[in-house]
């Protein structure tokens, strides 16, 4: 019973943890809390299902593409809205704002093209395989999505710490006018960083979509919440602290419903922000509390 | 008045200030110069609060000022501009001054609500007293004038007119006439010549030499940290390792 | 169409012009110190569900129950705000947003509350002078305020917030001053609200709620106590002008939002670019 509540905080954890990850990306190399992040996260979904469910592509196709595309939504935010706020070195209430706007409009839209309820793959696509490790059953669906998770993660993790775009990411991180005078193209890396945040996004998505199978217009929000609490906790603009911020949540998550009630779910992350924000202000890896971005 | 002793300023690893001594006696006119990156503006902030020093003892008029907040520290008579000016600059050349005023306005919420007699003449002769100081500092045509507009040099002189308005018992100046043309120079110099004789006690940071060795009665020179030279202008000037310490600037 | 049966359709929205026309202004305080605070709708919601338990369950007058719903929030906003407002810029807003959250799942599961379910069947007191007059009275003070050192010290800490304190101001017992204030408005808000909804339920006061007081605040632009006025009635009025687009009524208020910020990001009420306008005429005519 333990282990198998383990296995699902794990696999919840991890999916928020994607989450997380794309929104502190964006906060710690373009300095903005985008709000439109559930936005993008619910296009995600329903981007892959329409593939699925419309256009009968595969799922190993349908994934990628669904990730392009949002990854190309997130592109086109940036494109439209934070690059001119960025021009105009707007306070940082600006970004904010309009990205709740983006927000708006997508759950919007997407209510009226889609309707308001919830959609289902057609799931009929998985047998109910399961993976049995002693006496933990893991459904084959989960331990996919886990997987993938956590391989994007690391991924995510390599490039930034191992490789030259990475370095470039990180001097944009400390300054982007020394990233400039350093010859990084630092609007342009700005551009791909909206574009990989937004396909993380859209990513966790569809996982999500996938394990509940329920996409609807306002899966966003709550998601959205999620992220924000997981990436305080973290520390803003930390990619540790993000995905240790994610995982934290799910497993919290996944015993309060276990052990207090359902109800109390919810309050949960924010509860865990409110007081987190009290008592160290920084999250657990951020370094100052007097930065105010 | 103003004592400094023993005090230096650890920023992570870095030695901003090394077991500084100063001492502002009341009524000087007292000059820090020193090379870019020397430490002089660290002084300033921890004279008036920003943050505290890691180790030493700061006192003023007989008080210690560690551990009080910076606007208990302004209440207590200090008053300052800044290097890279920080004026309210969406707000009218004399809102700024009146700010300035705001310990000054002993007034209650109730009374600015109720429109109280009290309310309304602090409030006049607030007005009434931040016109007069901007035409001290030479700005009185256009009180109306968003402080954002001015040049950069007439926002040295709204900076200090508002730094006035607090009725300062120390004035500190952060590079009082950087950036300034040689008439505002003069203007300034002036001013500052009228402070002194109205017993103000001036402390002030600067690099422009003829101005400080024109205004101060004692200048003390800050290099990596360090006090290297304090006394009059004209030892300050003959002092070898003064000269070196701004030879060796210049070679860099 | 007479008077009487005018009222009768329309009166709700009338009376909702003027209490996000409050609440509104209750955002505009803690934008007009600096302060990116989102628990204005918390703060509404506090009011609401203690003046609507005040006049049902306890019988109270309805003067004494919207007293109450304005000064416990107030007391609320003390409370929390000594440790929230040691944050500032994107930290506050998030950590705000988060004592809303929490507000809202409080109010999910107190009895006293109704739970999820709400409170129903609260009487209607609320007339269409309480609204009146609680705006005018709100407005003679702020408006006092603003040309007072309080308004100046708000001004001045949102431009410079160490400047402000090295001028000799309290800068935290300013902020605390108006989180409190914004606090106390939001919370008179939803006790008039209450009295004329008839209905309250937790849903009403969550994340939506705080974003569109935002986004009044915003379009109706901070500059003064016009704007926010202005950006209330527009936001209130909105979904009954755009009823046509259905679905997409909301995606209007999204576009609105992005528009203000990459177009307006002064709001509608600047009276900046009236004056800009008015010399530009003046010059036109001289020439």
């Amino acid at each position: 019973m333990l282990a198998q509540q383990i296995v699902n905080a794990i696999s919840l954890g991890s999916v928020y943890a994607l989450f997380a990850l794309g929104f502190t990306l964006v906060f710690g190399i373009l300095g903005v809390i985008n709000l439109s992040h559930g936005g993008i996260f619910m296009l995600g979904a329903y981007a892959a299902l329409l593939l699925i469910s419309k256009f009968f592509l595969p799922f190993w196709i349908a994934i990628p593409v669904a990730m392009i595309f949002s990854g190309l939504v997130g592109l086109l935010i940036d494109v439209l809205i934070l690059r001119r706020l960025r021009q105009r070195q707007a306070s940082h209430l600006m970004p904010m704002i309009a990205t709740i706007g983006a927000a708006i409009l997508m759950t919007s839209l997407a209510q009226g093209l889609f309707g308001s309820e919830a959609r289902r793959f057609p799931l009929e696509m998985f047998n109910d395989e399961n993976l049995k490790l002693g006496n933990i059953t893991i459904p084959l669906l989960q331990a996919g999505i886990t997987t993938l998770s956590i391989l994007l993660m690391l991924l995510m993790v390599w490039v930034l710490k191992r490789t030259r775009l990475g370095q470039a990411l990180r001097a944009i991180a400390e300054s982007p006018r020394a990233a400039a005078l350093l010859g990084i193209p630092v609007e342009r890396l700005f551009y791909l960083t909206s574009f990989i945040a937004a396909a993380l996004g859209g990513t966790a998505g569809i996982l999500i979509g996938l394990s509940f199978n329920a996409i609807s217009p306002f899966m966003g929000q709550p998601m959205l919440h999620k992220g924000i609490a997981a990436i305080i906790l973290g520390g803003l603009g930390d990619v540790r602290g993000a995905v240790l911020g994610g995982l934290f949540l799910g497993v919290a998550e996944v015993f309060a419903i276990t052990f207090l009630s359902s109800e109390y779910r919810d309050a949960l992350s924010f509860g865990l922000l409110f007081l987190m924000l009290l008592w160290r202000p920084q999250g657990l890896f951020g370094a100052s509390a007097t930065r105010s971005a | 008045m103003l004592t400094l002793d023993r005090v230096s300023c650890h920023f992570g690893g870095v030695t901003a200030l090394d077991q500084v001594n100063l001492t502002v006696l009341e009524g000087q006119v007292f000059g820090l110069i020193g090379p870019n990156g020397a430490g002089k503006t660290t002084v300033f902030n921890l004279i008036t609060g920003l943050f505290p020093p890691s180790e030493g003892q700061l006192t003023f008029q007989g008080q210690s000022l560690l551990g009080l907040a910076s606007h208990h520290i302004a209440t207590r008579g200090i008053a300052r501009t800044f290097q890279n000016i920080r004026l309210f600059s969406e707000m009218t050349l004399i809102d700024n001054v009146i700010v300035g005023m705001h310990t000054h306005l002993n007034y209650l919420i109730w009374d600015a609500v109720l429109k109280t007699p009290r309310f309304r003449t602090s409030e006049r002769e607030a007005r009434a007293q931040a016109q007069q100081l901007l035409h001290r500092v030479g700005l009185g045509d256009s009180p109306l004038e968003l402080a954002g507009n001015l040049s950069y040099g007439n926002q040295r002189k709204l900076e200090i007119a508002r730094a006035l308005a607090a009725r300062p018992k120390l004035l500190l100046l952060d590079e009082p006439v950087a950036g300034m043309n040689a008439t505002e120079k003069n203007t300034v110099m002036a001013l500052i010549e009228t402070l002194h004789q109205d017993q103000l006690t001036v402390f002030m940071i600067e690099h422009d030499m003829r101005f400080v060795m024109g205004l101060c009665d004692t200048v003390a020179v800050l290099n990596f940290g360090r006090i290297i030279a304090q006394g009059s202008p004209s030892a300050i000037q003959s002092n070898p390792a003064v000269i070196e310490a701004y030879l060796g600037q210049e070679d860099t | 169409m007479d008077w009487s049966s005018w009222w009768s359709t329309y009166s709700t929205l009338v009376l909702s012009i003027g209490v996000y026309g409050l609440m509104a202004i209750s955002i505009y305080i803690t934008l007009s110190c600096g302060l990116l605070s989102l628990a204005n709708a918390a703060f509404m919601g506090i009011g609401s569900y203690v003046s609507a338990v005040a006049t049902m369950q306890f019988e109270l007058p309805f003067s004494l129950a919207l007293l109450l719903g304005t000064l416990t929030p107030s007391v609320v906003a003390l409370i929390i705000g000594v440790p929230v407002l040691r944050l500032s810029g994107v930290y506050l807003a998030m950590a705000t947003l988060g004592f809303g959250e929490v507000v809202r799942v409080v109010a999910l599961n107190l009895d006293i509350t109704g739970g999820p379910l709400g409170l129903n069947g609260i009487p209607l007191l609320t007339e269409w002078w309480h609204v009146l007059l609680a705006l005018i009275l709100v407005l003679i003070l702020l408006n006092a305020l603003r040309h007072s050192k309080i308004g100046r010290a708000f001004e001045a800490i949102r431009e410079d917030e160490t400047a402000a304190r090295l001028m000799g101001i309290a800068t935290h017992h300013i902020k605390l001053l108006a989180f409190v204030l914004g606090a106390a408005i939001a919370g008179l808000a939803g006790g008039l609200n209450a009295h004329y909804t008839f209905t309250l339920s937790p849903g009403n006061f969550g994340f939506e709620n705080a974003v569109d007081i935002l986004t009044m605040a915003v379009l109706g632009g901070i500059q003064g106590l016009i704007g926010p006025l202005l950006g209330g009635a527009i936001i209130t009025l909105l979904p009954e002008l755009l009823r046509s687009l259905e679905e997409f009524r909301m995606a209007a208020n999204g576009v609105i939002l992005i528009a203000v910020v990459l177009f307006l990001p002064q709001g509608i009420w600047d009276p900046r670019r009236f004056r800009r306008w008015l010399k530009k005429r003046a010059t036109h005519v001289d020439a």
